[in-house]
């Protein structure tokens, strides 16, 4: 086994050289989405996606190829919405802003479909910025998109296991936070 | 191991009134085609204004974006968005579920994947033209920004608090049944866990007080999951504790106990980690062949063959 292990301890055998073009052709799909799954707002997604593209650049020499690109992509992703998370500058979104819905299940909606629609996204946008951004991904990508933990897995560049123990910690996590807003809500007397 | 049952399903457990919220959630948008080209050409821009410097570290090889490429630049992004939003148009409706999983892009079908990589080409050989000297030297370590998410290059300190949140308290699906038996001392237990220390020094010592054990905590009729998954708690504390013995102890141990376990290539990491606490070379450099010839593409392999590099 020894014998082996040279040959197993270099690095995995380099693709062909990795380019900010080639980075950006293959993958600006998952990070658009990435940055979606970490809760980045319809109005600054434009905002932190090139953000996320400025810093692959800056960076994308120190990448050594012993995880996936995805992998990768999805740390500086997780980075940015962290900082995204923090700064000040996250726009509340004004009635205008509200992101367009997909226009057959517009049509398909009386007014108050629509208003009980939005209140239900905005509690869910609530809840969901209430776990922590690593559980958020998963949480979303298992419920929301319905990912197998494997899928996630490959995508996120954790082991199984971990994506488990992850979706098991966000359910928590989200319950507490329902279990907080409707203590709140009770307290305000709203229905 | 099956997947939990997702909470949208009656079967899935959720709390009051979450299904309805799920339900109304949607997936992640899909990037337009013309929202692609435009950030392309931002990026262009990005890679010209950052290609001199990059080009006199490549021996003086200046680049410079003149007006007709800046003017080829934006006739060749508005082409290649005009020509993939017409195919949009054409496309039949695909769910953006799964146009995110196969990360194929908003096109479907051969002639939209072939026509789509024709524009997409044309934008990347603009990128290309600007950004000359991008390519990556592979040899330099991961830096701070740019470095692997923080649950694959230190994996410990995130994953005991993760652990410790999955073993604290009670819940629904599979993933955690039987949980409820552990009771409230648990709580302080699991507390503990998040408490330790987040990185362990490389010291060898162990400590004099042991962290109560989760698994002891769970009655032994319990299900096996649930037993696998308190004893990695313990495991995670004792190599949090930096306790190498026990960690490598517990790692055997377990490793014996439960061979189909979720959790068997993190604790043949751990066994790793605590052998290289304990210096023991030999086995080190032995384990981590094993474990790089089962798990090549683990998120561990980095810190493993790190581990083997430090090796004296």
């Amino acid at each position: 086994m020894d014998e082996a292990l040279p040959k197993l301890m270099s690095q995995p055998s380099p693709g062909p050289a990795l380019t900010l073009s080639a980075v950006y052709t293959a993958h600006a799909d998952f990070v658009w989405a990435s940055l979606q799954r970490l809760g980045v707002r319809p109005n600054d997604l434009d905002d932190v996606f090139q953000e996320v593209f400025v810093i692959v650049h800056q960076r994308l020499h120190t990448f050594d190829y012993s995880s996936k690109v995805t992998t990768w992509l999805f740390g500086v992703c997780l980075r940015t919405a962290s900082d995204y998370r923090r700064r000040a500058y996250r726009r509340r979104e004004a009635p205008g802003d509200a992101p367009v819905e997909e226009p057959e299940r517009v049509e398909s909606r009386t007014p108050e479909d629509a208003a009980v629609h939005r209140e239900a996204r905005q509690t869910l946008d609530e809840l969901l910025d209430a776990l922590d951004l690593e559980r958020r991904v998963v949480f979303v990508m298992f419920e929301v998109e319905e990912l197998s933990c494997d899928e996630i897995a490959a995508q996120v560049g954790i082991p199984v296991g971990t994506v488990y123990s992850r979706l098991h910690a966000a359910r928590k996590q989200f319950e507490k936070a329902l279990a907080r807003r409707n203590a709140r809500l009770n307290e305000r007397g709203a229905p | 191991m099956s997947d939990p049952v997702r909470w949208r399903t009656e079967a899935g457990g959720a709390p009051d009134g979450v299904r309805d919220l799920l339900r109304q959630a949607a997936a992640p948008k899909a990037l337009s085609a013309a929202s692609k080209a435009q950030h392309a050409a931002m990026l262009a821009k990005l890679a010209a204004g950052t290609g001199a410097v990059a080009t006199t570290a490549a021996a003086g090889a200046q680049f410079a974006l003149s007006t007709k490429v800046m003017l080829g630049l934006a006739m060749t992004v508005a082409a290649a968005g005009v020509g993939v939003t017409q195919l949009r148009a054409h496309r039949s409706a695909r769910p953006v579920a799964a146009s995110q999983r196969a990360h194929a892009g908003p096109l479907g079908g051969a002639q939209g994947r072939v026509v789509a990589s024709q524009n997409i080409h044309s934008y990347q050989s603009v990128i290309e033209q600007a950004a000359p000297a991008i390519a990556a030297p592979v040899a330099v370590p991961l830096g701070p920004a740019g470095e692997a998410p923080r649950a694959v290059a230190e994996p410990m300190g995130q994953r005991v608090a993760t652990h410790a949140g999955a073993l604290g308290v009670a819940s629904r699906p599979r993933l955690s049944s039987g949980l409820a038996g552990l009771g409230a001392s648990r709580q302080g237990a699991s507390a503990a866990v998040v408490a330790a220390p987040t990185v362990a020094a490389p010291t060898v010592a162990a400590p004099t007080v042991a962290a109560p054990s989760l698994a002891a905590e769970v009655a032994p009729s319990g299900d096996d999951e649930l037993r696998d998954r308190a004893q990695f708690g313990d495991l995670v504390a004792a190599s949090q504790r930096g306790d190498a013995r026990e960690t490598l102890r517990l790692a055997e141990q377990q490793s014996d106990r439960f061979a189909d376990s979720q959790f068997r290539e993190d604790r043949a990491f751990y066994a790793i980690v605590a052998l290289g606490q304990l210096q023991r070379g030999a086995e080190v450099t032995t384990r981590a062949a094993q474990f790089l010839a089962r798990y090549p593409r683990s998120p561990y392999a980095p810190r493993v063959r790190r581990i083997v590099a430090n090796q004296p």
